[in-house]
């Protein structure tokens, strides 16, 4: 079985001063139940003040995240995003423990557990930036990051999303398909998903896109032996 | 806030509009193998999978699923659909994929004669990929998502439900499709149109309360239908706005519904399905 881990925020109050937004909690949660209904489970969930960009930045920066978002297999995130021309994607908290935005150049995932980071934010896998660039770093064991090209919806319409991805690879359905079905819409939301997986050379990274479930045991790839990176989006 | 429009409500809108009460859901073993004949499996098989809401029949590598709260369909050949394949490349035209989605619809009944399937787009999966030394993958199209709108009496329908999709692979078959869209039970009567002033004070008032620039993408007078998880009971108008707002380095997409017509007979929205709770953390 799989363990979950989620981290949403909706409300950014002074120092973090943004927009609130209204659904993070919809989409985070929503996955972690699907999870947990598929008989996984779900080590933490913290919403708002409660969400920490400590959580996702590497010791190797000063940072906690092997105890949380890299002690489990699959971490949610859900807040505001953005990815500047600088590459790096940065992630917004609602409180400033030890920063208002966590960003991607200060992450090594999978040196402790995660497989997979799921970025339920604007620009996660931001095709416009070099997303190789912004993710190499990240990913140290990390089989794959899933995210989104441009802005992402924040509406009940569309969050059950991250729901509707969970029951399906909970249930042992392909990780790539089932984000980029569940995630994509059409008029008038237009969300773009993208999923991106690292592998030793080129066929290794597309056949974990094709193939690639909870259950089927594809092994770490250690961060020196990458060899390639590909990337899946329904346009 | 600045309140910009890429797109913007017509002036010319009907007087009145339909409402129609939604048939129930059918979502049982016999729909799903009614479904599944009806997309060209034999039928014959006893492998189901009863999961929450969803009831899946599976026969070989070809599953048909239906949603108990919505009646949404998904039908999947799972050795085919979403794999890239290294034999050949995706070629089709988009309009050969449009008449090769329409006639899957057509033969498989997916679209009620009463109904328009108005095509929306034509999306493509696609992949690339690049090594560690720079060497670029070349980008391939793995499929044609033909993405059908549901229209109901020259009035399209909006939304995550509203639609179907239907996957055509580089040969020519069809491996996938998703469909959510409700059954309507009766028309129960046609309102009156509240006047397009109504539906851009709402928006204009919102926009008032949001930090940023706020610029609407879209914007029309359409049927909502929701998408698969959640129960609907009718099918009534309403203003739909979809808008971006920009705050420094910080942007995101909202929409904003207004009820359309003079009487409402359902919600446009519901509570949340999945509440997050704020509990406190010690550092």
């Amino acid at each position: 079985m799989a363990s979950v881990g989620v981290e949403w925020i909706n409300n950014f109050p002074p120092p973090c001063d943004f927009n609130e937004l209204s659904y993070c909690d919809e989409t985070s949660v929503g996955f972690a139940n699907a999870m947990r209904n598929r008989g996984h489970t779900v080590v933490f969930n913290w919403g708002d003040g409660s969400a920490w960009e400590r959580d996702f930045r590497d010791p190797a920066f000063g940072g906690s995240d092997t105890s949380y978002s890299d002690s489990v297999d699959f971490v949610h995130f859900s807040a505001h995003g953005s990815c500047g021309t600088d590459n790096v994607f940065r992630g917004y908290f609602g409180s400033q423990v030890d920063a208002c935005t966590w960003r991607s150049d200060r992450a090594r995932f999978g040196n402790t557990n995660l497989e997979y980071l799921l970025i339920d934010a604007c620009q996660s896998l931001e095709l416009s930036r070099d997303i190789i660039a912004v993710w190499h770093n990240a990913f140290y064991g990390l089989h794959m990051v899933f995210g989104f090209n441009r802005f992402v919806s924040d509406s009940w319409w569309t969050g059950g999303r991250g729901y509707d991805f969970g029951w399906r690879v909970g249930g042992g359905d392909v990780l790539c398909t089932s984000w980029l079905d569940e995630c994509y819409t059409g008029w008038p939301f237009d969300d773009n998903p993208v999923v991106m997986a690292a592998g030793r050379d080129y066929w290794d990274a597309n056949y974990r896109l094709n193939y690639e479930t909870i259950y089927s045991n594809f092994g770490d790839i250690p961060h020196n032996e990458i060899g390639w990176y590909a990337w899946r989006w329904r346009d | 806030m600045a309140l910009s429009w890429e797109m913007e409500l017509p002036q010319e809108l009907p007087s009145s509009v339909a409402v129609y009460q939604l048939a129930p859901p059918q979502a049982s073993q016999e729909n799903a193998v009614a479904q599944a004949r009806r997309l060209g499996l034999r039928g014959d098989a006893q492998d189901f999978q009863i999961a929450g809401d969803w009831i899946s029949y599976q026969e070989g590598p070809q599953q048909v699923s239906l949603h108990g709260r919505s009646g949404a369909l998904y039908y999947r050949n799972r050795e085919k659909y979403g794999v890239a394949r290294q034999d050949r490349d995706f070629e089709i035209p988009d309009e050969t994929a449009e008449g090769i989605a329409r006639q899957f619809v057509a033969d498989t009944e997916l679209v009620p004669d009463d109904e328009e399937a108005r095509l929306e787009k034509v999306s493509h999966l696609r992949s690339a990929g690049q090594s560690m030394e720079g060497e670029e993958q070349q980008e391939t199209t793995i499929d044609a998502g033909v993405l059908l709108r549901r229209v109901v009496e020259d009035i399209p329908v909006a939304g995550p439900g509203g639609q179907l999709m239907v996957n055509v692979d580089p040969d020519s078959e069809v491996v996938g499709t998703q469909r959510v869209w409700r059954g309507k039970e009766r028309r129960l009567r046609e309102v009156s149109v509240r006047p397009r002033e109504h539906a851009l004070w709402a928006i204009e008032t919102l926009a008032e309360n949001i930090r940023g620039d706020v610029t609407v993408k879209q914007a029309a007078l359409a049927y909502f239908e929701f998408g698969p998880l959640d129960r609907q009971s009718h099918l009534e108008p309403a203003f739909v706005f979809v808008y971006d707002v920009t705050d420094g380095e910080v942007g995101f997409t909202a929409a904003e519904l207004v009820p359309a017509g003079e009487q409402i007979f359902g919600a446009l929205k519901g509570q949340k399905r999945f509440p997050g709770e704020r509990r406190p953390r010690p550092h």
